[in-house]
């Protein structure tokens, strides 16, 4: 777990984005980010619960039992769960609709729960809503992307507005949850060959330096 | 110099991968034939499409990704041909170009490239055109032989289109470009068998199983006709999944026990989508979820190796 606290506060952008990198929360990308807003909702859903909790359970880390501290993170992770979907549920109603059980279901989301046990060994509250605030709008990114390329492809609209002309064929398969996991899979690994080549260059460029 | 590190027995032979594809595309040229014969223009532009933007799919990704250029050994243009054999024959020219892509980048090169693979190519793009554009893949229409009528369009066999045993052999009956014909399909069996391509266990096995269940099951089978074995496996794609699909080496087990039990596998899941299932045939998905189990069926039928003690020795 020390490797996370070293190194510069910004590498949740690749090193450590949530679905590219460490492959968490990748259930709600699949099964709801199916459209642009869908999958924006989904994911300042999952930010919000992220900053508020990892804020929360920082602050307590000192206090909490040590042998019911995982108890302790999803009581407060539960709540701030339960405020995001009572957010959404009075402001924005038809993105809710579409989200269902995925909003209450943030509360087991892996992004969470490993931002949580960061939290514990992290040292101090701000540098821990620094990080998974950068962690969270990221994951929000990226969910929002799979979902405008899902919205893209499978019915060739975006934000609703019609984008293809009338001879597009809808591909369907990006509305089911394998064409999501492909989608996803497909991303992760442009991202994943852009990181190790620049990862490669920096090594070329330090050789002989310490490891 | 290339040096090669290998274990016994050293023995020479004339194999390579592009003589064995080149073998595979001839063993294809009478169904293409048959194909193209029963339903005129559309499906060849299906054929040669799905053949040449598979080969030039995988030109540009090894381009791209600074690989070795392989298109020479002719493994893509076997995909893109198998691709396009299987596709209905009115079926819109980019459903043709979407599939090889599919096929040669998605399920072959991101594994790795060839013998890699986990799943056949051409099938999985199959099954991905089919989820994705299920209406342009389920229209079947009736042979046109060439005549420039417009195509009718029609249920195949196993969705109730009547047919009878000579029909069904000769290819005169709705249903993919290139599994109408088991005359045909039967010529490129004999030719693969005659140059030792491939060896007589899964086609034989793979068929026999269906035919056999096909009869156990009879009239409850859920197939047009109660139960015939003959009918079974002349309808639909079976004998084409047979002989060309299952049979393909990186997905299939490597020793031939394995490839019983692959074949075995084959047959009893088709009779059960056919016989249960919402899609009328299943031979696409049967062999691709025995494409998944081969490495498991590898690791368990695996050799004794020469001079271990044998399982009653042990005890």
């Amino acid at each position: 777990m020390n490797e996370f606290n070293q190194g510069a506060p910004l590498r949740g952008i690749l090193p450590e984005n949530p679905l590219f990198r460490l492959a968490l929360g990748v259930v709600p990308t699949l099964a709801v980010a199916t459209t642009l807003i869908n999958g924006a909702a989904i994911g300042i859903a999952v930010a919000f619960t992220l900053l508020c909790s990892n804020i929360v359970i920082a602050l307590l880390r000192n206090v909490l039992p040590a042998k019911a501290h995982v108890l302790c993170w999803l009581i407060v992770i539960c709540a701030f769960a339960s405020v995001a979907q009572m957010l959404l549920q009075a402001f924005f109603h038809d993105p809710y609709q579409d989200l269902g059980i995925y909003v209450p279901l943030i509360t087991l989301n892996c992004v969470i729960l490993a931002r949580a046990q960061m939290a514990e060994e992290e040292h101090g509250v701000f540098t821990s809503a620094g990080r998974s605030l950068v962690m969270g709008v990221l994951f929000a990114l990226v969910a929002a992307c799979v979902g405008a390329l899902r919205e893209l492809l499978d019915s060739g609209t975006l934000l609703g507005a019609q984008v293809f002309g009338k001879g597009f064929e809808p591909m369907l398969l990006l509305k089911l949850a394998p064409g999501g996991f492909l989608l996803t899979g497909i991303l992760a690994g442009i991202a994943n060959y852009f990181m190790t080549r620049s990862k490669k260059n920096d090594k070329n460029a330090q050789k002989g330096g310490a490891a | 110099m290339e040096l090669r590190v290998s274990l016994a027995p050293h023995i020479r032979t004339a194999d390579s991968t592009r003589r064995l594809m080149l073998d595979v595309l001839i063993a294809l040229i009478p169904a293409s034939l048959a194909g193209v014969y029963f339903f005129g223009p559309n499906a060849l532009m299906l054929l040669v499409l799905s053949t040449a933007s598979a080969v030039l799919a995988e030109y540009v990704w090894q381009k791209l990704m600074k690989l070795p250029v392989r298109v020479n050994d002719l493994s893509a243009a076997v995909t893109g041909l198998l691709l396009g054999l299987n596709l209905p024959p009115q079926a819109p020219w980019w459903i043709a170009v979407a599939g090889s892509v599919v096929a040669v980048i998605l399920v072959k090169q991101l594994f790795g490239g060839i013998g890699d693979n986990f799943m056949n190519p051409a099938l999985a793009a199959r099954a991905v055109l089919l989820a994705s554009w299920p209406v342009h893949m389920t229209v079947y229409t009736l042979p046109t032989m060439w005549s420039g009528a417009d195509a009718v369009t029609s249920a195949t066999v196993l969705s109730g289109h009547p047919a009878g045993t000579m029909d069904l052999f000769l290819g005169n009956i709705p249903g993919c470009i290139g599994e109408v014909s088991k005359l045909a399909i039967l010529l490129g069996l004999a030719y693969l068998l005659i140059r030792k391509t491939i060896t007589w266990h899964v086609p034989v096995i793979f068929l026999g199983v269906t035919a056999l269940l096909a009869w156990a099951m009879g009239a409850q089978g859920g197939f047009t006709f109660d139960g015939d074995p003959l009918a079974a496996i002349l309808s639909g794609g079976v004998l084409f999944g047979a002989v060309f699909m299952a049979t393909d080496y990186s997905t299939s087990p490597m020793t031939a026990k394995g490839q019983v039990v692959f074949a075995i596998g084959c047959g009893v899941i088709v009779s059960i989508i056919r016989a249960y299932g919402k899609y009328p045939e299943g031979v696409t998905y049967a062999i691709l979820l025995m494409n998944i189990a081969s490495p498991l069926i590898d690791r368990f039928m695996r050799p004794r190796v020469y001079g271990s003690p044998l399982k009653e020795e042990k005890a």
